[in-house]
């Protein structure tokens, strides 16, 4: 064989390394090995037995069936169905499942899964940096570069996830496949490998990780024009090459992903914003590889990630990890490798990148850029958390180092010791930086997140997968995240992992449509809250297909503001319609809560009397897939959220089906309507912004229309028409800075509540120490004259307080401090205004307490709120024809108002104390009232008197009672026992008690002051003011015990006492007694049933009377009482009607209904048989026998209305939106039919699937086919094997038989 | 003498603008003013970058740590001075580097200082 000398030529080909005579076993091995052992004890044997998953769980503990959910575009499970953007999973599930076919058990399947990633991550940075250093090449360069890789702060914090630790992993070898397609232009082997290497990095979270690698491709391009001077035209082929390769098996995820884009927007929009991910992306935390939000942020006094909290409160770790930069620039000054330039290119990409909008409040013009794509790119917003670049990061400053230490070693050799040790010392110290820099990986930092499943869960598994399949299992209550006090926490659940059955658990974050989320919230927040109603839950969970109900109190329900266990369980029980099938584990097996000022010991004791799960079966279960008769069927005017209130008062008996009117065309409508249907309206969704972080009242108060409406919401439709929304009466606007809750959205302490008059509501704000610098506005429809402002502030003790504000009306503004004084005055600049705000100044105490104010008073003025109800049944009736109007003037229809108020009788955090309402019918009518309704503040005396029987002779009534109690009313002081008495709200002076009497002539009253037995701070009235009979009041003395009032004999009809003064430590003051002549209302028994009708509302302004049923006990209670018709039905007229409720009053839910509901026809016509003859996860094969008349098929997945359904091979059309979540259909041919029903993309992700299938077998044939032909000719011709480019001979000649594995190198 | 590199100030300075804002432009502006002035050497750039960056923990360490109950947004946010040095730093580092590779002739590409081009056997 002829040899000749040829020189190399530069830049296409960086001259690769000068193989040398292999060794035995070099260092550099030993050093591999050393580091794999390593990496793979820290891997392996950190928690060992634990579960610590690094991304679903259902990975590790379900593999085989989520690799199943992996080749579906539709996910039924378990939020009732989405459209599926995790098929990227696909390898990994592929890999996760061989290695669990091994036998392992699931905790070390993830670790060996976990290491081969490192492994592969390691190997791919030695080979990637053997080809870019090229001849300056050595062990000690690959060494650390493999080091630096696979051990690095980035792969402990914001890598230690496998959606980024796959990608992580592979970017060495996709560049490498890269750079030798670059190299090698005309070859398509590179370019298959290059999309082999993308394939395997998968399509988890909808590819985003896998994308972010690819910026290192116009990095290299870059480096190769800046350094090698290549032609664009040049780089252009390989680079088409690769991606379009790259694109080709990438189909699989590609095409699902985009199909749920609208899935994952909605998902974005909930959880973490732009913003949020860059409040700790700066330069500098980005430079050692860490501003991963998450690692900053606490919950319930702990942090997110444990074991990295070191690197911000540690300074020898701190030190350790900000130099790992520094080192990366002092091995870029060292080396002398150009690839280093490809290196800091990386780096000047990679960390603008990861910086993205840091600082968030005044972001960098290519952060303002990103944040705008975000915004208005469809789908871009996937890409917000771009410390999902690191890996570039990481893998540029792995390059450095090796550079570094190649040149640091390149001509020490141990033969030479001074030279050799300086530079040994030198390494072992950036070693030891380094090794400190990954400390937390060997002290539980590796894995945050580690537990146990409990085997009460397993035993629960068992039972629930033994029932039948065509069911759901409810999980409840829901959660934001889910957090298990054994130790599970994440946003996936368990379900998945150990459920064979179908099963639907409410997340606050969306996973599907808006509307199933809608409906999953609407039954879920009463769970939540401890507020349920046993027999709404299983009437919506029947909706739902749900046969079992698992009641999970074993969550930790603090941390996402849930309602303990034992309140829950006591808010289901009792009732047959959910019944108690199971218990699972031991009674208080982490069912309790550490004790603390918020959770005292007595409540412990009643959580550790509950075990961890409880399964209810469903009285009456549904299956999923089910049909629905058409007759019957309700058109309810709102949202999901109207379903608990239509059951609560007994007006969809049998559980209809019922579609939301939002959803309807005029078309549908009549159809419906021609078909028996009925029409509700309702209160229901409501215009409002959503969060995402507690299940219970997690949403904003009620917007007005012309308030934007967020992303993050689960208000239906769009169309303000179609929503609940509020106008203002007396303002055109009142706006605060925030209300509630800085936290999270709350509906409660809205700024309205300052302006409305009502003493007992307040506009609240500023908690967790954030009340300086709100603000509330409030803008006039007409300027105003103003010269002075009443501000009445919340005193909370102890607490934070208000301690000054700047008032500003349209003349100026004044800052005056603000005094603890129930009302303060405030003189502005006189002058007429059209706004005006206050603005928190000053704050005096300590605490995490919100502050505010009950009431900002402006002359003249006085904002009413109110709620306009939706108006779709107006807009559509207008489109009916005037057969299709006749038949919906006729129809059956109900009235449903709801007042928006916080779960469990929590009236401070009442949204609405009045019910307020506008809404449209469509026809005069007669209805039937029906409803609940409790005692509020300001019921007058004298109407709890009228109610409560008391004779017509004597009436008492007074200025306030304490704390509105209907036992401290004025009737107590005329009941002849002096142990009840007329207690007046406040310390005295000024509060009244007034009797009007038969008119008897008398000349003395007597006053009767005694304490209360036990301990007490009352006062004592010492005098007070007289008038009779509206007369010129007169001053009187008084004092403890009995006080005669003497007064020139007259007929008495009307007698008023004002208390004038008042003696004692501020307690309060109490007139036991008031005797005027013969005078008596005498003291009710509790249980004395409420008699009379009450007003509790007027409408168009004609009162509304009602009858109570229930009794003084309950009344006094508060509790809300069923109230009925009093007499005649209410007759109203079609149009605009106007409801305000009255004072004194608490109307939880008002109904009207025409005809009477008990008129209507009891049963609803059976529904059709149906049986599913084949399904998948996107599809089924449904069989329906003869119907009695038109009827729904109800599919029980989630709206999508991509799905696609044929009858008997005919299209039926766009699905339906039915019982407020389903995809369906209307069936009007009552004959037998055959349905096929299936999710329409799913075609397209199949074509998909298979073209990548394809793309994967042509990848393969160019990586292994194409060089077949070369070595079976040279085999054929007995000829040595012809080495690659990369791997030419050994120089003296000897074959090269090392492992392919170890790149070639030079010896020292 | 070469030109002066009008190209490469203006895309630097294009550059910093978009990535830091006004900071970055005012550390981009001094950079042109210092090349000006000095024309540095792509290593002396290199040596700045080292210094910069070496001083990121000196200024975090100066600000204090926080407890490990108290960790927070804050420590990142209420240090945007440790920010823009590593910013600054990694600028410099950028075209220090850049600079040195670029004034190398790709065609001694990967030879070692000194040495011929290598030969070798095919």
């Amino acid at each position: 064989m002829s040899r000749e000398l040829v020189r190399v030529q530069p830049p296409e080909a960086a001259p690769a390394p000068r193989p040398l005579r292999a060794p035995t076993l070099s260092w550099e091995a030993v050093a591999y090995l050393a580091l794999g052992l390593l990496a793979a004890t820290a891997v392996v044997l950190t928690d060992q037995g634990w579960f610590t998953p690094d991304t679903k769980p259902e990975v590790y503990l379900a593999p085989l069936r989520t690799l199943a959910r992996m080749l579906s575009t539709w996910d039924p499970d378990p939020h009732l169905g989405q459209p599926n953007f995790q098929t990227g999973l696909l390898p990994v599930s592929v890999v996760v499942s061989a290695i669990d076919a091994l036998g392992l058990p699931a905790w070390l399947v993830l670790r060996v899964w976990r290491a081969l990633l490192l492994l592969v991550a390691g190997w791919g940075a030695v080979r990637l940096f053997h080809l870019l250093a090229g001849e300056r090449s050595t062990p000690a360069g690959r060494v650390a570069a493999a080091a630096v890789y696979v051990a690095n702060p980035y792969v402990i914090v914001a890598g230690a996830t496998t959606p980024v630790l796959v990608p992580y992993a592979l970017l060495p070898w996709l560049l490498l496949a890269f750079a030798r397609s670059v190299r090698e232009p005309a070859s398509w082997r590179w370019p298959a490998a290059f999309a082999l290497a993308f394939f395997l990095m998968s399509g988890m979270n909808a590819g985003v990780v896998a994308v972010f690698m690819c910026l290192a491709i116009p990095c290299y391009l870059l480096y190769q024009r800046l350094t090698e001077r290549t032609p664009w035209r040049r780089l252009a082929r390989p680079t088409l090459r690769c991606l379009s390769l790259a694109l080709l098996v990438s189909l699989y995820w590609l095409v699902p992903a985009a199909m749920a884009g609208e899935t994952g927007e909605a998902v974005a929009a909930f959880t973490e914003s732009p913003e949020n991910v860059a409040t700790t992306s700066s330069y500098s935390e980005t430079l050692r590889m860490l501003g991963y939000w998450v690692m900053y942020f606490q919950q319930d006094g702990r942090s997110a990630i444990p074991g990295a909290v070191g690197y911000l409160t540690n300074a020898l770790l701190l030190v350790a990890s900000f130099l790992v930069p520094v080192l990366a620039a002092a091995c870029a000054l060292l080396a002398r490798a150009r690839a280093r330039a490809f290196a800091v290119i990386l780096l000047a990409v990679a960390v603008p990148v990861m910086v993205g909008l840091f600082p968030p409040t005044a972001p960098s013009p290519f952060g303002r850029l990103l944040r705008a794509t975000f915004e208005d790119v469809p789908g871009a917003i996937a890409f917000r958390t771009t410390n999902k670049a690191g890996a570039l990061v990481a893998l540029a400053y792995a390059l450095l180092f090796g550079f570094g230490a190649a040149e640091l070693f390149r001509r020490a050799s141990p033969q030479i010791p001074p030279a050799f040790a300086w530079r040994a010392v030198l390494a072992g110290a950036v070693a030891v930086v380094l090794a400190v820099a990954i400390l937390p990986a060997w002290t539980g930092g590796l894995y945050p997140l580690r537990y146990l499943v409990p085997d009460y869960w397993q035993q629960l598994a068992r039972d629930v997968n033994a029932g039948p399949a065509d069911s759901r299992v409810l999980l409840a209550p829901g959660t934001s995240n889910v957090a298990y006090r054994w130790g599970m926490e994440g946003p996936d659940d368990l379900n998945l992992s150990l459920f064979s059955r179908p099963s639907v658990v409410r997340s606050t974050v969306p996973n599907g449509s808006i509307e199933q989320t809608n409906f999953l919230a609407a039954m879920d927040i009463p769970v939540s809250t401890g507020a349920a109603d046993p027999e709404a839950v299983a009437a919506m969970a029947r909706y739902l297909g749900v046969g079992e109900v698992v009641v999970r109190n074993d969550l930790r329900w603090e941390t996402f503001g849930g309602s303990r266990p034992s309140l829950i369980a006591a808010s289901l029980a009792g009732d047959q319609t959910l019944r108690l099938a199971g218990s699972y584990g031991r009674p208080g097996e982490h069912t309790v809560a550490a004790v603390s000022d918020f959770y005292p010991p007595e409540q412990a004791t009643q959580d550790a009397a509950l075990p961890p799960l409880q399964r209810y079966a469903v009285a009456g279960p549904r299956p999923v897939t089910r049909t629905e008769p058409v007759r019957g069927a309700m058109l309810v005017d709102g949202d999901s959220f109207a379903i608990p209130s239509l059951l609560r008062l007994g007006l969809a008996p049998g559980g209809p089906a019922f579609r939301l009117l939002g959803s309807v065309t005029p078309s549908e409508l009549a159809a419906s309507l021609a078909g028996g249907a009925r029409v509700v309206v309702t209160d229901t969704n409501r215009r409002r912004a959503w969060g995402s972080f507690q299940t219970g009242q997690n949403y904003s108060p009620t917007l007005r229309a012309d308030q934007p409406l967020p992303a993050s919401t689960l208000t239906l439709f769009g169309n303000p028409d179609a929503q609940t929304l509020t106008r203002l009466e007396g303002a055109r606007s009142v706006s605060a800075t925030g209300s509630g809750s800085l936290l999270t959205n709350t509906p409660y302490g809205k700024p309205e509540l300052a302006f409305d008059g009502d003493r007992r509501t307040a506009w609240i704000t500023g908690d967790f120490g954030g009340a300086v610098g709100q603000s509330i506005t409030l803008t006039l429809e007409e300027p105003v004259d103003v010269g002075e402002v009443v501000l009445r502030p919340l005193l909370s003790e102890p607490g934070v307080q208000i301690a000054a504000v700047r008032v500003r009306v349209d003349a100026g503004a004044v800052e005056v401090p603000v005094p603890a004084e129930p009302e303060v005055r405030v003189a502005v600049p006189h002058a007429t205004t059209s706004t005006v705000s206050v603005e928190i100044t000053q704050v005096r105490g300590a605490g995490l307490n919100p502050v505010g104010f009950w009431e900002i008073g402006v002359p003249g003025v006085q904002v009413r709120q109110v709620v306009r109800v939706p108006q779709t049944l107006k807009r559509l009736a207008g489109r009916l024809s005037p057969a299709d109007r006749s038949r919906l003037d006729a129809a059956p229809i109900d009235v449903v108002l709801a007042r928006a108020a916080a779960p469990g009788g929590d009236r401070f955090h009442d949204e609405e104390r009045v019910l307020d309402r506008e809404l449209w019918l469509p026809a005069e009518r007669a209805f039937t009232v029906n409803g609940l309704a409790a005692a509020g503040p300001n019921l007058p005396d004298l109407v709890v008197d009228r109610l409560a029987g008391a004779p017509r002779g004597v009436r008492a009534s007074s200025s306030s009672r304490f704390f509105d109690a209907i036992g401290a009313r004025a009737s107590r002081a005329l009941d002849g026992d002096p142990a009840s008495a007329w207690v007046p709200d406040g310390r005295g002076p000024g509060e009244w008690i007034e009797l009007e009497l038969p008119g008897d002539r008398l000349d003395h009253v007597d006053i009767l002051q005694t304490l209360p037995k036990g301990p007490s701070g009352a006062d004592v009235i010492t005098g007070a003011e007289v008038s009779i009979n509206g007369g010129k009041p007169f001053l009187v003395g008084l004092g403890q015990g009995s006080t005669r009032i003497d007064f020139a004999a007259r007929k008495v009809e009307r007698l008023r006492l004002t208390i004038a003064k008042v003696a004692g430590l501020g307690g309060q003051v109490r007139i036991s007694e008031l005797k005027a002549g013969d005078a008596r209302i005498p003291s009710p028994p509790p249980s004395q049933r409420l008699r009379g009708c009450v007003q509790i509302a007027t409408v168009d302004g004609e009162p509304l009377e009602v009858r109570l049923d229930g009794n003084l006990r309950q009344l006094t209670a508060g509790e809300a009482l069923p109230l009925g018709d009093c007499g005649e039905p209410l007759r109203l007229s079609g149009g605009d009607h106007q409801i305000v409720s009255s004072t004194g009053w608490l109307v939880d839910l008002l109904a009207f209904s025409s005809p009477a509901p008990a008129t209507r026809a009891s049963q609803l016509p059976p529904p059709a048989d149906l049986q599913v003859t084949g399904s998948s996860r996107s599809g089924m094969t449904i069989r329906t026998g003869a119907a009695g008349g038109p009827y729904y098929l109800v599919v029980g997945q989630g709206y999508d209305r991509r799905w696609r359904a044929t009858m008997d091979g005919r299209w039926l059309g766009p699905p339906l939106l039915l019982d407020g979540y389903s995809v369906g259909w209307r069936i009007t041919d009552q004959r037998p039919h055959r349905f096929e029903v299936a999710f329409g993309p799913q075609r397209a992700a199949s074509l998909a699937q298979a073209v990548s299938g394809a793309g994967l077998v042509l990848v393969a044939l160019l990586l292994v086919g194409a060089r077949l032909p070369r070595r079976l000719r040279a085999w054929r011709a007995g000829a040595p094997r012809r080495r690659s480019p990369g791997r030419p001979p050994s120089a003296d000649g000897e074959p090269d038989r090392r492992p392919r594995w170890l790149p070639r190198w030079r010896r020292p | 003498m070469k030109g002066r590199p009008t190209v490469e100030w203006a895309l630097l300075v294009a550059a910093l603008w978009l990535v830091g804002g006004t900071v970055g432009l005012v550390v981009a502006a001094a950079f042109v003013v210092y090349d000006l002035v000095r024309e540095p050497a792509p290593r002396d750039l290199q040596v700045i970058a080292i210094l910069l960056l070496g001083l990121v923990p000196l200024v975090v360490l100066a600000r204090g740590l926080p407890a490990a109950a108290a960790i927070g947004t804050d420590f990142v946010q209420g240090n945007l001075v440790a920010h823009h040095l590593a910013g600054a730093g990694l600028a410099l580092l950028v075209v220090g580097v850049l600079r040195e590779v670029r004034a190398e002739a790709p065609a001694a590409a990967e030879a070692p200082d000194a040495e011929p081009d290598r030969e070798v056997a095919r």
